[in-house]
């Protein structure tokens, strides 16, 4: 679960050190034909807080945001385990969620507990809708046939042929997936192995292997794709592999598993098999 | 009775493959024309179902953007069964601009003049662009508030009749007019950008409650700066507070603040 830091006008739980204890959020989900359903479960560790929540002062809230589907709508309850329902056909691609806990009404003079030494003894008026707690922000890719564990590179990845008749191959990531532009003559000798189990590895270590890495570093050092699919679905698969902090040569190659064993197989494979055997 | 129809939409290679060709210059003359053949191989029956053929839209072209909002209602209840994720699907859009609407597209997000008068490759890119941006999808929000036709889509289902999508929260606004937040969405392009370009229009709630004070303040909606600042303003106090988990009235109170202070 990522969390950005922010200035916020009075202390909130895990934004820093503002406050001592903690908010955390496990999130399992489930991707249905019908609905989404999310169902976090929100664990919470400072009285002060607490005890708003008990006093229904203060809520745990889940916000849930498609940028596909102009969906953003915000969740809410008190109880530590909650059960949210979406219609399926709400979203689409890429969603984020993000949990908080906020004030359900004003609160004057509010005085957080375990407070940094800075805001010791101080008090604030909080109104109604103020941040609290945050809980951090995770993300789902919601296709219901795409399953992030076992991902299909082509689900954001493509090849195509491109307009220069040969040198090297370029990649687009303006597109809905991340577009390899092989040449001509490149694209014409793909074609004709592209059918053949064996060469499928081999394929993932010279093509897809080195977009990925490049791809992958572009998501965590730029922000110019965010919108696009191809980076919605390859962050799913990087969360959903833990694979954030790895670094993008690992990534790469945990999510291709290994392409270049694979590479060396189908090398291996095709060097001893006739012409005969090599289509499935 | 009619015999139900089958949306036609474009199969994904098909769409690519124009993109890459607008990209590249080599389809670029074909924008100043109203005839587009689509080839049967092209095309994919959808699963959206309709009643009726396309209606006409407007295209005056005197004053195109004068017809949005008529556009909008009849786009709309054309394709009122069209559920959102359907209604993000590259694949349709790009078929109604290029195709079943391409008079309208030609006339509202066209280019002027001829393929002639694109006198150098700075002055063709630019177009290239442009047509990028108004006649195809990627599939984010961005694009879908940009796009000649899902725009129009959009506008109206994001505004039509929210006290019967959400009763509980907008129960008291109801209306008889039905697209009364679409028209005051439509009403100036100013409003459509501002408001909708802001992340905070992807939340109904906020998005609606924006309207109601823009339809009734309608000094303060004349101002194209007035609305990007209401906008930016509550677009920064969200950064400190979920205004979108406020009850109506709160909400309200809070746009009308906001509003009062920028005055």
């Amino acid at each position: 679960m990522k969390v950005n830091s922010k200035s916020y006008p009075h202390p909130v739980l895990g934004n820093g050190d503002d406050l001592g204890g903690f908010f955390k959020v496990e999130f399992p989900y489930e991707l249905g034909r019908e609905e989404v359903i999310l169902n976090p479960t929100f664990g919470l560790k400072n009285s002060g807080i607490e005890e708003l929540i008990k006093k229904g002062r203060a809520s745990f809230i889940a916000e849930v945001e498609c940028r596909s589907t102009f969906f953003r709508k915000s969740f809410s309850t008190r109880n530590a385990n909650e059960r949210f329902s979406i219609p399926a056909k709400s979203l689409r691609e890429r969603v984020t969620v993000g949990f908080y806990i906020c004030a359900d009404q004003d609160i004057k003079g509010y005085r957080p507990t375990e407070p940094h030494a800075d805001y010791e003894g101080a008090t604030f008026d909080v109104d109604a809708g103020d941040v609290l707690a945050v809980g951090g922000y995770s993300s789902f890719v919601a296709e219901k046939s795409f399953d992030p564990l076992r991902p299909p590179v082509s689900s954001f990845m493509s090849i195509t042929e491109g307009f220069h008749h040969e040198g090297p191959m370029q990649i687009d990531y303006d597109q809905e997936k991340i577009t390899v532009v092989l040449s001509k003559a490149d694209w014409k000798n793909y074609l004709e192995v592209r059918g053949q189990k064996a060469a499928q590895g081999i394929l993932h270590g010279s093509i897809v292997f080195p977009t990925l890495v490049d791809a992958i570093y572009k998501i965590r050092n730029s922000t110019d794709y965010e919108g696009a699919n191809w980076y919605g679905r390859l962050a799913a698969i990087l969360e959903a592999k833990s694979l954030e902090d790895k670094d993008e040569f690992e990534a790469a190659q945990r999510i291709l598993d290994n392409p270049a064993t694979r590479s060396l197989k189908g090398i291996d494979t095709l060097t001893s098999m006739s012409d005969d055997e090599i289509y499935d | 009775m009619t015999k139900p129809l089958a949306q036609k939409i474009y199969r994904r290679d098909v769409v690519e493959h124009m993109r890459n060709e607008l990209r590249s210059g080599a389809s670029l003359e074909s924008y100043f024309k109203e005839s587009f053949p689509a080839k049967e191989k092209e095309l994919l029956p959808s699963t959206i179902v309709l009643q009726t053929k396309a209606p006409v839209l407007k295209a005056p072209k005197s004053d195109p953007v004068s017809a949005d909002i008529d556009n909008a209602i009849t786009l709309y209840e054309h394709y009122r069964n069209l559920d959102e994720t359907q209604a993000s699907d590259p694949r349709l859009w790009v078929y109604l601009s290029h195709v079943e609407f391409r008079k309208y597209s030609l006339v509202r997000w066209g280019l002027d003049g001829t393929y002639k008068d694109l006198k150098d490759a700075a002055e063709k890119t630019k177009a290239i662009n442009y047509l990028l941006e108004h006649w195809f999808i990627s599939g984010n929000d961005r694009d879908l508030r940009r796009h000649a036709i899902a725009r129009l889509w959009w506008a109206a289902h994001l505004t039509y009749a929210p006290w019967e999508s959400d009763p509980e929260f907008f129960g008291d606004l109801k209306n008889k007019d039905p697209y009364y937040y679409t028209r005051v969405l439509l009403s100036t392009q100013d409003i459509y950008q501002q408001v909708l370009e802001r992340a905070m229009g992807r939340s109904n709630r906020v998005l609606i409650s924006v309207l109601d004070f823009l339809g009734k303040n309608k000094k303060f909606a004349q101002s194209r700066e007035s609305i990007r600042t209401l906008m930016k303003e509550l677009n920064l106090a969200y950064g400190t507070k979920k205004i979108i988990t406020l009850d109506r009235a709160s909400l309200s109170a809070l746009i009308e603040k906001v509003a009062a202070d920028i005055n």
